[in-house]
């Protein structure tokens, strides 16, 4: 049965009744009630109406001063507990509590409150009587063991039972008086020992002890303190017929069971915190607050926030404790699995104990019965597979008041339900794993930047994995971009030892750490051979970085802790055969704290996966680079040669225009032929190299006269290097130099070095061009004395596009001219280069062999 | 006299577009990057700038730098400014210039003969 279901049949039964004298203050405590889902609610000024209606009443409220002749409440109490004795229960309420709380609860009536009367404790009572009305109906059916669920702990769900022995032992051997057994368990070194069997009749008899069910039984035979909470179960006649037992520790795992079911039919569990926290406040916790670890920090982040001030601060709160006795009690007990917050100075963290030593605290269990500690405000560990995930801390809603053991125990309880709540939202989230990285490749994909696509993808998958799999560190690493520093070196090192492949360089690492990192710890290969230093190189190479990702996860080995854990897993990433880089994740978190965190095996599922999808993701962003940087090229190519064959253009237009005028101007003729010479050349350079991509020139060779082309070539560039002050001469080492070699695409390859010698060089020098054969080379050259190509640069400048980075040259250019040249030069089996050893400015020289015999037959 | 200046890298250019304008109707200057540009644009007053917005070293940029400079240069703070460039966006050219950079026209290159005398004579005169 659903516990709502049972509480709401449980509500069926409660017939209560409220006799005030004044309408004004009991007819909206009736509707109240009604509002609070409690059907059957009478209201009554007359007290004779009052006994009519007492006959099918569970629950009496009645106010202490009636204007009836001759009877207040209490005298009414006692006529009513006198006819129906255990059958009803009488709440008397007053304005002032205290003077007639003695009278009242000699009377019979159940309990005593002041007004105004809060709904809450009232509620309580009501509950608690709808319980026993229950039971006691069970009971009189089923007189053996039964299995009921506390009306009152509607977010607690225990299971209760009644225990046919104590039944027995009650209705035959002990005085009826005593409403329940009351007897606390002490341990072997706190003297008495403990009698499972028998009554203490310094057991505490009044009504309002029992009705807080607040008892401490010896009843397991293991001698282990258990906490029992007993309430008694009378006939219908009102005699005691057995004792109702509450042992959370028997059943707490049919509970827990119980609620797992729960749990996992609601996936969303913030809705099951949500009734948790309801719970603290019906308890009657005033501030409950429920803290999250934050994946990326040791920091607990407030989720959850009931009945807190505006603008509350949390580190205000403190409480007292005995410094020395809590010192011992740490030194002599190691329970920490409950964390006190001490002090106004932060989180200082106190392992001081679990609720149990709040249980001994709390019953001055202590020398000299002197009080330890009162606990105003409790911080809980909620714990998921023994791993601290989140922590639940609470405070009594009254000042004055201290958590008591039976709310620790509560507290302690809802801790773990949360716990198993949140694991179940991390199973959850690993479902959807595969949903969540597909939304990540599509936020990737909307980036622009190359690198910062890269990075913030990287950040978010690395995140992805902290939350995924509770990591606290994650790292990728790839094989391509840039080398940021030195410890990024040595990573890469270390990867290429491990990938065995040919890392260039890593592009990127990201890395979330939980708290600090340990110290002193070795790796372990998983076959015996430990590894002193993950970044030690010789040592990775010695024992085979290899195995480690064979393995696919490290065995970790701490020297301090001196066990061994499986806690980081190193998967390749691939992109189809080729290893591409590494994603590697590891716990890193104070194990102090929070505890060893081993990875199973559904982790290292879940952490396949994720990299098999994070490969996808790379090749993906591989794939969208290649596309922009075509459309670049593109954009490049039509922009900036639109561009130079414009400006290549105008002076032709102009020329042939002025020409038109003046047709017999040779030197307009003279600029003419040059300007589209040097078009020509362009032009020329730009569909060869574009055109031809990656396969070779073909060339149509014929016998050239070098010295011949030379001229030719340095002819239309005479004009503009004279502009800018500069001469240009011609050293040939014979008066005719022949050979073998395509005539346009050489002259092209001269006029493109003039071109840059020109743009490069300073204004009012000389730019040298000679020629010279020797041992079947020809060899070209020229040279400027102008700005020189740094040394790095000295091979880059042969690439496409490439553009000096040297500010005094003052020219714009495409970044083909020397490509051209080098195509052209590998075409006829040369080489070109840029002489080192000219200081003065840049010289190019190119190295041809050649057919020299045929010259002679020329 | 009407005083041009003719900004443009290609001394090719430089030199044809004076010929094409002549000696006898302008006094002609001519500068070929930004450096020379400014320095002529402080020492001697113009009624016409043809400006390439291309130069060394800066290439597109270099344009708009000297137009801003030339803002500041009471000499030819008003001077009219004709830019010839091989960019066909001329939107773009717009968007980029201001007012006070006093830009009458915009051609694109080639600019045929006629066209280029016929937008100079119109601001200049002559």
């Amino acid at each position: 049965m659903e516990r709502r279901e049972a509480l709401e049949e449980l509500l069926q039964f409660v017939r209560i009744l409220i006799l005030d004298d004044e309408e004004s203050f009991g007819k909206p405590v009736q509707m109240r009630l009604q509002q609070l889902g409690y059907p059957f609610v009478s209201f009554t000024t007359s007290n004779d109406v009052a006994r009519q209606e007492l006959e099918h009443t569970n629950i009496l409220l009645v106010d202490y001063y009636l204007a009836f002749s001759g009877q207040n409440g209490v005298e009414f109490t006692r006529e009513a507990k006198k006819k129906y004795g255990a059958n009803i229960d009488v709440i008397i309420y007053s304005g002032s509590v205290e003077k007639m709380a003695e009278m009242a609860l000699a009377a019979g009536a159940t309990a005593c409150l002041e007004k105004p009367l809060k709904f809450e404790y009232l509620q309580l009572w009501i509950k608690e009587t709808a319980k026993r009305i229950w039971l006691e109906k069970i009971l009189n059916a089923s007189p053996d063991e039964i299995v009921v669920i506390d009306p009152r702990d509607e977010f607690f769900g225990r299971l209760h039972y009644v225990n046919k022995a104590k039944k027995d032992h009650f209705e035959n051997g002990e005085p009826l008086e005593y409403d329940y057994c009351w007897r606390r368990f002490e341990r072997k070194n706190e003297g008495d020992s403990p009698c499972p069997d028998c009554i203490s009749r310094n057991a505490k008899t009044s009504q309002r002890t029992v009705r807080t069910y607040r008892t401490y039984v010896t009843w397991d035979r293991k001698k282990e303190a258990v906490d029992i909470h007993a309430a008694p179960i009378r006939d219908q006649v009102g005699n005691i017929r057995g004792i109702i037992e509450i042992c959370r520790d028997r059943t707490r795992r049919q509970t827990m069971e119980k609620y797992l079911k729960y749990i996992e039919a609601e996936p969303d569990w913030s809705h099951r915190l949500d009734l948790f926290l309801q719970g603290f406040m019906e308890l009657g916790f005033n501030r409950v607050r429920f803290y999250k670890r934050q994946i990326t920090s040791n920091e607990f982040i407030g989720v959850k926030q009931r009945g807190m001030p505006e603008g509350f601060n949390i580190q205000h709160y403190r409480y007292s404790i005995d410094e020395d006795m809590a010192t011992k009690i740490i030194s002599d007990e190691k329970y920490p699995t409950l964390f006190l917050v001490k002090e106004e100075k932060g989180f200082n963290w106190v392992k001081a104990t679990n609720y149990q030593h709040v249980y001994k605290v709390e019953n001055r269990l202590v020398p000299n019965n002197r009080v330890l500690a009162k606990i105003k405000w409790i911080e809980i560990p909620v714990l998921a597979d023994k791993r601290i995930i989140a922590k639940v801390s609470a405070e009594p809603r009254d000042p004055n008041e201290f958590i008591s053991n039976y709310e620790l125990e509560v507290l302690n309880d809802y801790a773990e339900w949360a716990g198993q709540a949140l694991l179940n939202s991390e199973r959850q989230a690993r479902l959807r794993l595969n949903a969540d990285i597909n939304q990540l490749i599509i936020e990737m994909n909307r980036k622009i930047s190359r690198i910062q696509v890269r990075a913030q993808w990287a950040t978010l998958a690395v995140k992805r994995v902290c939350e995924v799999l509770d990591t606290s560190a994650c790292s990728i690493f790839l094989l391509e971009g840039e080398e940021e520093n030195e410890h990024l070196a040595r990573k890469t090192t270390f990867l290429r030892n491990v990938a065995g492949d040919q890392i260039k360089k890593v592009a990127f690492k990201e890395t979330y750490t939980i708290g600090r990192h340990f110290t002193g710890s070795v790796f372990k290969t998983g076959r015996n051979r430990i590894v002193e230093d993950l970044e030690t190189v010789a040592e990775q190479q010695r024992h085979g970085g290899k195995e480690i990702l064979n393995l696919q996860a490290y065995d970790y080995y701490s020297e301090k802790i001196g066990e061994k854990v499986n806690n980081i897993m190193c998967v390749v990433l691939r992109q189809g055969h080729r290893k591409v880089g590494i994603i590697r994740t590891m716990n890193k978190r104070r194990r102090d704290i929070f505890g060893s965190r081993e990875f199973t095996n559904d982790d290292m599922d879940a952490f396949k996966a994720l990299a098999a999808q994070i490969s996808v993701a790379i090749e993906t962003n591989y794939l969208l680079e290649q596309i922009k940087n075509s459309n670049k090229l593109k954009e490049f190519i039509t922009q900036e040669y639109s561009h130079t064959l414009k400006n290549l253009l105008q002076p032709v237009v102009t020329i042939s225009g002025l020409l038109q005028e003046n047709p017999n101007d040779q030197e307009l003729w003279s600029l003419m032929r040059n300007e589209i010479t040097k078009m020509k050349t362009t032009i020329n350079t730009m569909v060869r190299l574009v055109g031809v991509g990656d396969t070779r020139l073909k060339l149509q060779k014929s016998m050239v006269d070098i010295c011949d082309l030379l001229n030719k070539s340095v002819e239309p560039y005479k004009f503009v290097a004279a502009d800018k002050g500069v001469t240009i001469t011609t050293t040939f080492s014979k008066k005719h130099i022949y050979a073998n070699l395509d005539n346009m695409l050489i002259h092209d390859t001269v006029a493109n070095l003039l071109d840059n010698a020109i743009k490069y060089c300073f204004e009012d020098t000389v730019i040298h061009v000679s020629a010279k054969i020797r041992k079947g080379v020809l060899s070209i050259s020229v040279s400027d004395v102008g700005s020189i190509i740094p040394d790095e640069d000295r091979d880059k400048v042969f690439q496409k596009f490439f553009k000096g980075m040297d500010v005094v040259a003052k020219v714009y250019q495409l970044g083909l001219g020397l490509t051209f040249v080098k195509v052209v030069t590998e075409a006829h089996d040369g080489t070109v280069y840029v002489d080192p050893e000219f200081q003065e400015g840049t010289k190019m020289v190119i190295n041809i062999p050649v057919d020299t015999n045929r010259k002679e037959t020329k | 006299m009407s005083r041009i200046l003719i900004i443009d890298d290609d001394a090719v250019i430089r030199l044809t577009f004076k010929k094409l304008l002549g000696d006898g109707d302008y006094i002609i200057q001519r500068a070929k990057d930004v450096k020379e540009a400014i320095d002529y644009l402080t020492a001697n007053m113009y009624d016409l700038v043809l400006l390439d917005l291309r130069l060394p070293p800066i290439g597109a940029e270099a344009g708009f730098q000297i137009l801003q400079k030339k803002r500041k240069i009471a000499l030819n703070s008003a001077t009219p400014v004709v830019i010839i460039s091989g960019q066909s966006d001329k939107d773009t050219i717009k968007k980029r210039t201001d007012l006070e950079d006093n830009v009458v026209g915009i051609l694109e290159k080639p600019v045929g003969n006629d066209q280029l005398r016929d937008v100079i004579k119109n601001i200049v005169g002559g």
